[in-house]
């Protein structure tokens, strides 16, 4: 669980930090373009943030059906899943 | 003809920012000029500018815009923020009446350098997707019109030096042509980085004075070695006068006349016949006679070859009244703002003619026999003036000159 929470806090404080996105309106439903205003240049920069950020890779599409905060996290998550399991 | 008043001042410079602070100390005659902070400058003959100290864009711009774009933006932004303040004017979101017109000498330089670095480091992933249209030379003016909703006439000089005037006259025209009721006009730079100290050292164009920062930038005067890079951004709110009379705001004063030559002549070595040229069709574009003039506000880049070329210019467009007028270089104070400073010296005129104050030419000690007018040595004079002049020549062979005029109400 405060694996999760450092996760999420790392997403979002890239959100506010790289992109600019005032943090007060970043919560993890909060909807990436309608309600962040994230357009294709804002997740194209974001993507190459948190590939930086966890060394994972994303490819161009998988920030395309994200919608929410949460699914970035989710979306993380996923891709540091397997090096977590070779590592174990 | 339609007339053009000056409704709104924004100043972003060495000398702070906003415009009380900035005619304050232009007034009284303040270098701006400091060992360079912002980089490690011990490499090269010059370690000498003029920065916009202590800058923090995030006290005006949210971070939202900051991340996206170079330094050159923030100040224009930050100074058309001010500009449109001062002129009580908020533009109603897609106002196709209002338009920008914005110079800059090479945009955001600094940010296609780090981006640069980055590809070379780390490939594609190093590249950031905001540097493209965050250094294009045009984006301060697109930044200022996004952000201001100003959806009229749209352009963008980078005529070098003459950038800022080239802008502020061509918005100008756009208003005269009745292209549009307002316009959003200035020049911005913000290049004091180590390929712009190195390029314009190996010119040998700038002063290597290190060893006195506060009395480097000398126009005019006999021991002068060279310009001091500055840094930063003005804006005007030009605007159409009856249109400025209907919202009932204040006048600061006049734009009348505008006029821009080519030397036609070399790349770095200005001739007399341009500039002059430059100056007697601004007058005869405002309609004024020379001898109506009171002050001029100097291209004065105190390196030896401009000032002393100038000065000849000067001479033969005003004759002997050369002698009875006001001619300074408030780049003594500022530095030499590049791109940006035909906007903040046409600010300064504005100002000079509004308040009968001229600013002096600071660190003017040893007269040059070549150099015989009346630069307002060392103190700012008060005399009341109905026409000022503001003179920006570039590389290039490039000259603009405005005419500004008292507006009484």
């Amino acid at each position: 669980m405060s694996q999760d929470n450092a996760l999420s806090t790392r997403v979002i404080t890239l959100l506010t930090e790289r992109l600019g996105i005032p943090a007060e309106t970043v919560t993890p439903a909060a909807h990436l373009a309608e309600d962040l205003g994230v357009d294709s240049v804002d997740a194209v920069e974001f993507a190459l943030a948190l590939e930086r950020e966890f060394s994972i890779e994303l490819p161009d599409a998988a920030l395309v059906e994200v919608k929410t905060v949460q699914d970035v996290i989710d979306r993380v998550a996923e891709a540091q899943a397997p090096a977590n399991e070779v590592g174990g | 003809m339609r007339r053009v008043a000056v409704t709104g001042l924004g100043v972003v410079s060495p000398l702070g920012i906003g415009v009380p602070g900035f005619w304050t100390e232009l007034t009284r005659g303040t270098s701006a000029v400091r060992r360079i902070s912002r980089f490690d400058a011990s490499p090269f003959p010059t370690q000498i500018a003029a920065e916009v100290r202590n800058f923090k864009p995030e006290d005006y711009l949210p971070r939202r815009d900051i991340v996206r774009t170079d330094t050159f933006i923030h100040f224009a932004l930050i100074a058309a923020l001010e500009a449109l303040r001062d002129a009580k004017l908020d533009p109603s979101p897609g106002d196709p009446r209002i338009g920008v017109s914005i110079g800059t000498s090479m945009g955001g330089l600094p940010l296609i350098f780090t981006t640069y670095d980055g590809l070379q480091r780390e490939g594609m992933r190093g590249v950031n997707p905001y540097a493209m249209p965050g250094f294009l030379p045009n984006m301060a003016a697109s930044w200022v019109s996004i952000r201001f909703g100003a959806r009229g006439p749209i352009a963008s000089a980078t005529t070098a030096c003459a950038a800022g005037g080239q802008a502020i006259g061509d918005a100008f025209r756009y208003i005269q042509r009745g292209d549009a009721d307002v316009m959003i006009a200035g020049g911005t730079d913000a290049l004091v980085t180590p390929f712009v100290v190195a390029s314009f050292g190996s010119l040998r164009a700038l002063s290597t004075r290190n060893d006195d920062p506060a009395g480097a930038s000398r126009p005019f005067d006999r021991e002068r070695d060279g310009f001091v890079l500055g840094e930063g951004a003005a804006i005007l709110v030009l605007e159409e006068l009856d249109h400025a009379r209907a919202r009932g705001c204040h006048v600061h004063g006049e734009l009348g006349g505008f006029a821009m030559t080519a030397d036609g002549h070399h790349p770095t070595a200005s001739t007399e016949d341009g500039p002059a040229r430059a100056m007697a069709g601004a007058l005869a574009d405002a309609g004024v006679a020379p001898g109506c003039v009171g002050y001029i506000n100097a291209h004065g880049t105190s390196t030896p070859h401009n000032d002393a070329n100038e000065t000849r210019a000067i001479k033969q467009v005003f004759g002997d009244h050369s002698y009875r007028l006001g001619v300074s270089s408030t780049k003594s104070m500022t530095g030499h703002l590049l791109g940006a400073a035909g906007a903040v010296e046409a600010a300064a005129t504005v100002l000079a003619v509004e308040h009968g104050v001229l600013p002096p030419t600071i660190n003017y000690q040893s007269p040059d026999p070549e150099c015989d007018l009346d630069y307002v040595p060392n103190r700012s004079r008060e005399a009341a003036i109905e026409v000022g002049m503001s003179n920006s020549f570039g590389f290039g062979g490039v000259n603009a000159s405005l005419v500004f005029r008292r507006f009484d109400a």
